[in-house]
């Protein structure tokens, strides 16, 4: 009943080997993980199966899908398979729908390009496809156009398109990692009733073992272009025979962290501030859309605590951390910090600034990539009244610098030289540089592969005792906020839905709305965390 | 060791950036060179002299109508080329850049649409247009050419800082900047320019080669640059009756245009490729 | 759609305004008295202040701007100073060499920039594509009234197959008429095609790299079939926008290309005027043409709400 052999798959692009001998069989109604770290060639399999590869690739083994080897058929045939017998989903919602088409139209083009059917037909079987992703076509009529949907009801469409022609086996790319988790939920549990009711093989690739451990029968783990480890989902993690798996494992779960004791004294005080982002004046556009951001929001920060805020994305997570900033010009409330106002409706000054700094989510828009490190760790100087000489800069830069545990030469590189996770504690050094009292960690740690966010929790946590700071710690990740907050801060369509000690939310949250969202986190079950704990 | 890592990142450069190069500089050398030497004084007219054909020992362009030497006059041409585009292209940066830079950076407020809205006003003016007018009034000359064509480069400059400068504010390290205090003016001239300089150099070579071509034109229809002085575009316009039985005339200064025009273009290309951040993370 | 709409009709009618307004500043504003200036340093007094009253020159300058405005939407361009008749008459006249020479070069650029281009795309990389890629960039740098009395030298003289300049006039047949039309109207057209071509083979090139190409990739579909179903249309968006910018230089093309064939066109118009120093016909002609650039960009944004859904909502 094997549908998908794959023998000695060995991939070269542009000379460099991608795939180095990947062997795997995926059953028929199978669901299969793929699992990884970026750039591990998870991509590159998907791409390989489905013979879309980039330009001077050259592809050795054998890729049989039913007998049919596809590494030596021809392109001409591989048209007929592609849409037909596998068909794909990728991460992007936003990107991967054809932005002038109507969504009807897209879901039909495979039917009308395989079958020879009449357009009428082929919008009847469109219409069962809406409803089988669970849009309604009355509601969400074919006749849409991809900007008139959500990310969510986007992926659904590219999950109809997928499985409009039954086919055998249905490769999804990271398909639910650009979404919410509730979103994120949904549509896994739809991917799999849809293939459990189809009988049609899914290829989950994924980096998240909390996906795998939901969905997946069978997993393989990659790591720089082989398989490492493979076998039913289970024994794979309660075996852990191999010294990757076991890392991945325990990578996965995030190190409890958070500072035990904290003082008493309020470092931060907002007190009920509110933001209405006002969109660009225009004539053109006859009225203004006034949606309100922040409303009423009040909270405060104690000295050495790490507060979490967490909320989906659009909930005005970000315009709070800049409204702590001083970023951004409030309509109403007060922010104190440290007993000074900080914010209403006037900049603050430079000086109540210097006590605040920002370490953002993607490590790779951080900083100007034309600058040097050490130009990059000094900007904040810039908020000090007075100016440091030369020697005091570069005797704090190399004190800095150490602190993150980075090297004095690093200083003289370009950001380009560095890995994500060496550019988060970059990121780190020019935030403390110039002794700030509070840190916001804007989804610091979200876009680095889990085997770097253990070390840099550990890293938050020393650098917290030593310079004496506080995080506001934002994120969207349960699992993180567990494992280094005190308290935590739930946010939702602007408002604060909830707030108290992050143990006892997670364990007991009061409102709905945080109920399902810690039900839709994928979590690792707890037998396998076990195992880890036993043998180490 | 130091001298062959500069021979390697030498031979990276892409070729047409040595083409190109090799030729607008030569071009460039003999607009320079024409300041103080020409072959002929072109100001003297030498009647017994005119429509010798090329490869005449004394003109080896020939000789025009009035026994001027061809070779001279495509020598000044060549200085009046390069300064009207160059002078014209610079007047463009120096008031488009900043404007698309005010409104990149005020993107979310009327600063932005006032300054769009000016830029596509100015668009409606074709540089020829904005040269008629000016000549109705003020008079045919070089700097009127000047100001005509610079007039034209200011919403080009203006358009293309703005949409460079637009994704790089939407960056993390802008909002760091800010967050250390830095003003409007230090993001812009740390921050921001540095990261859309390549795509400012790169227009910078195309809006000089439009310039030539905008130059040329002028000149042709009477507009441009004045007797006695020479130009590629008044040479064109007094071979035009004289086509049929002298038409080096016309070829002579017609290929110094594309040749000029060519190879700018090519500098440019080639400067595309070796300034493209995809393609400098090969060589670098 | 309609705020799209609206914004994008304030914008026009913002334009023309502003535009008419400069020009105005520019003509009769800035040289001091137009009336002397008109006549130059030979004029009587008498005659100075009698043409001063025929251009109302005494009234104030705001009246005047409201007078002209009004009086060219009316359709009332004045009367010229030099020509004695009603300078509508003579744009018009003039407008039956210019319209069509544009049309006509704009339509040839179209049609040999979008096979070509096309076909560069279906070559990508080989020797095609190449050689369409370097007959460009020579195309690019040729100066078109250049590449005009090339044709010329090469279709008039030599061959003899066309005239050499002049215009029958439509009165002698559509066909005189075209013929006539014909040399001025590739040598504008090569040079802007090349520009296009090379703008199509890129937009296509770049829509190519997007996801949602792949994802059509996905369902089965060749390469050459990719591109008319998925890829054409959305290059067409940043095609449009330089094909909108084009035209403001097809129009000034257009002005010298007269000079070379000695069409009696607008451009032909303008110069006349400005050497026998007759502003009125200068000002009306020029805001004529700024205006054209302006609705032709006006109809490009139109025609981006065709392309694109987006713009529908």
């Amino acid at each position: 009943m094997t549908l998908l052999t794959i023998e000695n798959l060995s991939l070269e692009i542009q000379k460099k080997e991608i795939l180095k001998s990947v062997n795997l069989k995926i059953k028929r109604g199978e669901i299969f993980g793929l699992l990884g770290e970026s750039g591990c060639g998870k991509s590159m399999t998907a791409a390989a199966i489905t013979k879309l590869l980039p330009m001077h690739s050259n592809l050795t083994g054998k890729i049989f899908l039913d007998n049919e080897n596809l590494v030596k058929t021809s392109e001409t045939n591989m048209g007929s398979i592609r849409g037909k017998k596998i068909s794909m989903i990728f991460q992007e919602p936003m990107t991967a729908l054809n932005p002038l088409q109507t969504i009807g139209k897209q879901i039909s083009e495979s039917l009308l390009l395989h079958h020879n059917i009449t357009k009428r037909d082929a919008m009847e079987i469109v219409i069962n496809g809406l409803n089988e992703v669970g849009l309604d076509p009355l509601i969400i009529s074919p006749n849409r156009y991809p900007y008139q949907l959500s990310g969510g009801q986007r992926q659904r469409v590219m999950i109809a398109m997928a499985c409009i022609l039954k086919p055998k086996l249905i490769i999804a790319d990271e398909p639910t990692t650009a979404l919410d988790v509730k979103t994120q939920a949904e549509i896994l549990c739809l991917l799999k009733d849809l293939v459990e009711k189809e009988n049609i093989s899914l290829l989950l690739i994924t980096h998240d073992l909390g996906v795998i451990a939901k969905l997946a029968h069978k997993v393989a783990i990659m790591k720089n272009g082989k398989l490492i480890d493979t076998g039913e989902t289970k024994t794979v993690f309660t075996r852990l025979s191999h010294g990757y798996t076991r890392k991945i494992l325990s990578d996965s779960i995030p190190k409890i962290v958070a500072p035990p004791k904290i003082s008493q004294n309020v470092l931060l005080n907002v007190i009920s501030i509110s933001k209405t982002y006002k969109r660009k004046f225009s004539a053109l556009e006859g009225k203004n859309f006034n949606t309100p951001t922040l409303r009423n929001i009040s909270f405060s920060i104690r000295k050495g605590e790490c507060l979490g805020l967490v909320g989906e994305s659009g909930c005005g997570k970000s315009t709070l951390a800049r409204s702590i900033l001083g970023l951004e010009s409030l309509d109403s409330g007060e922010i104190n910090l440290d007993g000074a106002i900080l914010s209403f409706v006037d900049k603050p000054t430079r000086d109540i600034r210097s006590k605040i700094q920002i370490v953002f989510q993607d490590p790779f828009s951080s900083f100007n990539p034309r600058h040097q490190i050490h130009r990059i760790i000094s900007e904040p100087f810039n908020l000090l009244k007075k100016k440091h000489n030369k020697e005091l800069k570069s005797k704090l830069l190399k004190e800095i610098i150490s602190a993150v545990e980075l090297e004095e030469n690093d200083l003289k590189k370009y950001p380009h030289q560095f890995s994500g996770g060496q550019r988060q504690r970059i990121a780190l050094a020019r935030a403390i540089i110039i002794r700030p009292k509070l840190i916001i960690l804007d989804e610091a740690l979200s876009a680095l592969d889990v085997s770097l966010r253990n070390n840099i929790l550990v890293l938050l946590q020393k650098l917290s005792l030593k310079f004496n700071l506080s995080y506001l710690f934002i994120s969207h990740d349960i699992h993180l906020i567990k494992a280094i907050t005190n308290r935590v801060l739930i946010m939702r369509d602007g408002t604060l839905i909830e707030i108290g000690k992050t143990r006892k939310i997670l364990k007991n949250p009061s409102h709905p709305y945080t109920k399902s969202l810690i039900n839709a986190t994928p979590s690792i079950p707890k037998s396998w965390i076990k195992r880890l704990g036993g043998k180490s | 060791m130091n001298n062959s890592k500069f021979i390697t990142n030498f031979t990276q450069l892409p070729p047409n950036l040595y083409i190109g190069l090799i030729i607008a500089g030569f071009v460039f050398a003999v607009g320079l060179i024409s300041i103080i030497w020409t072959p002929h004084d072109i100001t003297v007219l030498n009647i017994q002299e005119k429509l010798k054909p090329p490869g005449n020992k004394l003109y080896f362009f020939g000789t025009d109508h009035f026994g001027r030497d061809i070779l001279s006059m495509l020598m000044i041409g060549a200085k009046t080329s390069l300064l009207v585009a160059s002078c014209a292209t610079f007047l463009g940066i120096i008031l488009g850049v900043p404007l698309g830079l005010l409104a990149a950076s005020r993107s979310e407020d009327l600063v932005d649409d006032i300054i769009m809205r000016g830029n596509d006003l100015i668009f409606a003016f074709p540089a020829i247009i904005i040269a008629i007018l000016i000549t109705a009034i003020l008079g045919p000359s070089i700097e009127n050419t000047i100001i005509a064509i610079g007039i034209f480069n200011i919403p080009v400059f203006a358009r293309i800082t703005r949409g460079a400068a637009l994704p790089i504010f939407t960056l993390d390290f802008i909002m760091a900047a800010r967050a250390c205090g830095k003003n409007s003016f230090q993001i812009c001239s740390e921050h921001v320019l540095p990261n859309i300089a390549s795509i400012l150099i790169v227009q910078t070579t195309i809006q000089i080669s439009l310039g030539i071509l905008a130059e040329s034109g002028l000149s042709y229809v009477g507009l441009g640059t004045q007797p006695p002085m020479a130009s590629w575009g008044r040479m064109l316009a007094d071979s035009q009756t004289m086509i049929s039985f002298a038409p080096h005339l016309a070829l002579a200064p017609g290929i110094a245009i594309i040749v000029t025009v060519l190879s700018i273009n090519i500098l440019g290309d080639g400067l595309r490729d070796y300034l493209d951040p995809k393609l400098k993370k090969n060589l670098s | 759609m309609l705020s799209y709409l609206r914004a994008r009709l304030f914008t026009l009618i913002i334009s023309v305004l502003l535009s008419s307004f400069t020009i105005f500043v520019l003509i009769e504003v800035v040289p001091g008295d137009p009336a002397s200036f008109m006549l130059g340093i030979n004029a009587t007094e008498e005659t100075v202040e009698s043409l001063r009253k025929e251009l109302g020159l005494d009234h104030n300058f705001l009246n005047r701007y409201l007078d002209w405005s009004i009086g060219m939407l009316s359709g009332d361009f004045g009367i010229s100073y030099t020509y004695r008749v009603p300078v509508q008459e003579l744009i018009m006249e003039r407008l039956k060499v210019s319209l069509p020479l544009a049309t006509l070069s704009l339509t040839l650029s179209i049609f040999i920039a979008f096979p070509v281009g096309m076909l560069a795309v279906q070559f990508q990389g080989k020797k095609i594509d190449h050689a369409i890629m370097v007959v460009s960039q020579i195309g690019i740098a040729i100066p078109n009234f250049w590449f005009a009395m090339i044709l010329v030298l090469i279709f008039s003289i030599n061959l003899q197959w066309f005239s050499a300049g002049g215009f029958y006039g439509w009165e002698s047949g559509f066909l005189m008429g075209l013929k006539s039309l014909i040399l001025p109207a590739i040598a504008l057209a090569l040079p802007q095609a090349s520009i296009l071509s090379r703008i199509i083979r890129s937009a296509i090139l770049n829509t190519l790299m997007e996801d949602y190409i792949r994802t059509a990739r996905s369902k089965g579909l060749s390469l050459r079939q990719v591109i008319p179903r998925h890829a054409l249309r959305n290059a067409l968006i940043p095609v449009l926008t330089i094909l909108g910018l084009q035209f403001s230089f097809l129009l000034a093309g257009a002005i010298i290309i007269e000079n070379v064939f000695f069409l009696p066109g607008l451009g032909r118009l303008i110069f006349q005027a400005i050497t026998q120093r007759d502003l009125i016909v200068v000002e009306s002609a020029v805001m004529l043409l700024v205006f054209s650039v302006i609705m032709v960009n006006f109809i490009v944004d139109l025609l981006y709400i065709l392309v694109d859904p987006r713009l529908r909502k």
